[in-house]
């Protein structure tokens, strides 16, 4: 058994970290949520370099945890601090009706993604399907929140489930695309960050309901 | 070694961009820097043409036939818009629309744009791959959002949120490649021996799980397809296309979302080895057939020159999927052909809107009237472009779309044939009844004698330069449309990479 339970335990709460950003409206709670949802992330990849020696893993699981821990959230504090706004106030679907599609969004992954071959052969690559629940609960953070620090953190949490997905099922791909995704993500949310001020300046509140200059 | 120098010179470019502020000169340095790129990419594709492919740096780099067909085409494009750059940011530091600061860091910006699309289409795994493309969203991110006002901000908002998740799901399908590749070698490690590397993959592709293929393939095709402007992800297209600077959406309705479809194309020859051709064909049709509705019946309501060309954009990758989807030799060297054709025309079109934006002060179609006789030379150009677009001969764009429909006809998808043409003939309307507008004036119309043109002091006049290059590019199309030789041998081998 070994670290397997650690692991496991681990791997739960990223998911859970993200069903908890979906159920907060308060913006400060979500970036701690999404803090810690970057620490658990970063246990998982130490906890599996240390039950294989694996070296290399463990070098990607500090990345995560220096980046994903710290980094993005101190970002996210910045635009936080910047615009002012405490809530997001009026998501596109009321608390109750997230949890009850987060519950389908993590249901259809353990029936779907257990299907595939070889996912369910050992009891790391089993919990792949959290990984996709994760991306799930990401994916409608973005769709359903109008804040922009709300949808940068959807973006987080969805890039989070990929990472969880490729540290179970893969142990980590090779290190200069895993340090290369990390970077370009890394970049994604500085880019975010900036136009994120520059929006503030031009919009007074940052709330992209308003921004409805261009559609068919 | 000519990879190298290929991506030395590109980042010349880039280094230049990023030390110097930006004067005219700079601006012309990095123009020639784009042609002596062109010139490179010729001598390599000629190069891999006749001597099969070849590999740089460790092996990080990679070039046959196929990439370095798109290595072409992407420094086509950038010569021909990095000319309009210079003739843009000009007169708009001339008006004192921007400052000097905002038009060095969109010269820098641009060229390490090119340079991730350059490094997309050369490398050898498929994993680089992923981290250009990704790359160029975050390049061309402030360069979508350059003007800075609501809209422009919006647009640029959109486009890198939707990318960066459409991006992501294409990740999810390299890892799943990447999956079935471990599994097929017995062991997992962390990477020293199984590398991401496409031709590793396309060797042992028969021997990859099929089922998990099929899986990490639907994510492929979403992910990049999301960037190559396809449904469902395909929203951001139109926003980003027509709020960046003219030369900027030539560059990405040009040949950015033709390379995210070079990356599909890569998959799918994986794909189509371990599954048959089969999966790949359906899921290109539904793509490709959803697109084209979408595209031609968006297309009817569009007011303004640049969003119509972008819908034109979600067309014509429509027509590049179907004709993917057709799958034989034949059929990928036309989609080749049409990636070519369609991104100088598409190019050229794009900048015709931004010399009409500095000349006309607007480029809204209701605003617009009778440009053939205010502006014969920019106005003929527009006509030509249009026409070509639509897929008149002798423009190549007419024998890639006539070639892809007629291989579609013989592997069995005359169906999809006779819906492509129902829609092209609206799309055809359309068009016509917009730049009929534009172009000629309808005396028929009352308006029009209240429409007084700005008095013609305060126009500007186009430049020689920017009218000449436009015509050089449409005679390049009309030529690679009428004269087979040299292009032919090469696209036919450029598509045997993918048909195997």
């Amino acid at each position: 058994m070994g670290l397997y339970p650690l692991t496991y335990l681990s791997a739960g709460s990223v998911l859970l970290f993200a069903v908890i950003i979906l159920w907060r409206k308060d913006i400060k709670a979500m970036v701690y949520a999404v803090s810690l949802q970057g620490i658990t992330l970063s246990a998982v990849g130490i906890l599996e370099a240390l039950s294989k020696h694996n070296l290399a893993l463990g070098q990607v699981g500090i990345e995560t945890l220096i980046l994903k821990g710290f980094i993005f959230p101190y970002l996210m504090f910045k635009i936080y601090t910047n615009s002012g706004s405490k809530r997001d106030t009026e998501p596109l679907i009321n608390t109750t009706a997230s949890m009850v599609y987060a519950s389908i969004f993590i249901a259809i992954p353990f029936f779907a993604i257990g299907r595939l071959p070889y996912v369910s052969s050992t009891p790391i690559t089993k919990l792949a399907p959290l990984g996709f629940a994760t991306l799930l609960v990401g994916l409608f953070i973005i769709i359903t929140r109008r804040q922009v620090i709300s949808q940068i953190v959807g973006l987080i949490v969805f890039e989070n489930g990929i990472s969880l997905i490729s540290l179970l099922i893969l142990s980590g791909l090779p290190l200069m695309v895993e340090f290369g995704e990390s970077f370009d993500l890394l970049l994604v949310i500085v880019v975010l960050r900036v136009l994120a001020t520059t929006i503030h300046k031009e919009f007074g509140n940052i709330d992209l309901a308003e921004m409805k200059g261009l559609h068919d | 070694m000519l990879i190298n120098l290929i991506l030395f010179v590109s980042l010349f470019g880039v280094v230049c961009a990023l030390i110097f502020k930006w004067t005219k000169t700079v601006g012309i340095i990095l123009s020639v820097t784009n042609v002596i790129g062109l010139i490179l990419s010729i001598v390599l594709a000629e190069k891999v043409f006749h001597n099969g492919p070849v590999t740089s740096f460790h092996s990080t780099f990679y070039a046959d036939s196929l990439s370095s067909f798109m290595a072409l085409v992407i420094e086509l494009i950038s010569a021909l818009s990095s000319v309009f750059s210079v003739r843009f940011l000009s007169y708009e530091l001339l008006k004192k629309k921007t400052s000097l600061s905002k038009a060095s860091h969109y010269v820098a910006l641009t060229q390490l744009f090119i340079f991730a699309m350059l490094i997309a289409v050369l490398s050898s795994s498929v994993g680089l791959m992923w981290i250009a493309i990704e790359a160029t969203t975050i390049a061309t991110t402030f360069l979508v959002g350059y003007r800075g006002n609501r809209k422009a901000l919006e647009a640029s908002w959109k486009y890198i949120t939707i990318c960066s998740v459409g991006v992501g799901l294409a990740f999810i399908g390299t890892i799943f490649f990447y999956f079935a590749e471990t599994h097929l070698l017995g062991h997992t490690s962390n990477g020293n021996s199984i590398s991401l590397n496409w031709t590793f993959l396309i060797q042992h592709a028969k021997q990859l799980n099929p089922k998990i293929v099929k899986f990490a393939f639907g994510f492929i095709l979403l992910g990049y397809g999301t960037k190559a402007g396809l449904v469902p992800l395909h929203s951001w297209l139109p926003d980003a296309h027509s709020q960046a600077p003219a030369p900027i959406s030539a560059l990405m309705s040009g040949v950015l979302i033709t390379v995210a479809f070079y990356a599909i194309l890569r998959f799918k020859a994986i794909a189509d080895i371990t599954l048959g051709r089969w999966f790949s064909e359906d899921l290109l049709i539904v793509i490709g057939l959803l697109s084209l509705l979408l595209a031609s019946s968006l297309l009817i309501t569009q007011k303004e020159i640049k969003r119509m060309l972008a819908y034109h954009s979600i067309e014509h990758m429509a027509l590049i999927a179907l004709g993917a989807a057709a799958g034989t030799q034949l059929a990928i060297a036309a989609v080749l052909l049409h990636i070519l054709g369609h991104g100088l025309v598409k190019a050229i079109l794009f900048l015709v809107s931004g010399e009409v934006a500095i000349t006309e002060g607007t480029t809204e179609i209701s605003k617009l009237k009778s440009l053939l006789s205010s502006r014969p030379i920019l106005g003929g150009i527009f006509g030509f472009g249009l026409l070509a677009l639509l897929g008149l001969p002798p423009f190549s764009l007419f024998i890639s779309e006539f070639t892809m429909m007629k291989s579609e006809a013989t592997v069995g998808l005359g169906w999809v044939v006779a819906t492509t043409l129902i829609l092209m003939a609206v799309i055809f309307a359309v068009v016509i009844n917009h730049s009929r507008h534009i172009l000629i004036a309808d005396k028929s119309n009352k308006h029009s004698k209240d429409h007084k043109p700005f008095p013609l002091a305060s126009r500007i006049k186009s430049s020689r330069i920017t009218s000449g290059s436009l015509i050089i590019g449409l005679m390049i199309s009309a030529v690679i449309g009428t004269v087979s030789f040299p292009l032919q041998s090469l696209l036919m081998s450029a598509a045997k990479v993918i048909t195997g």
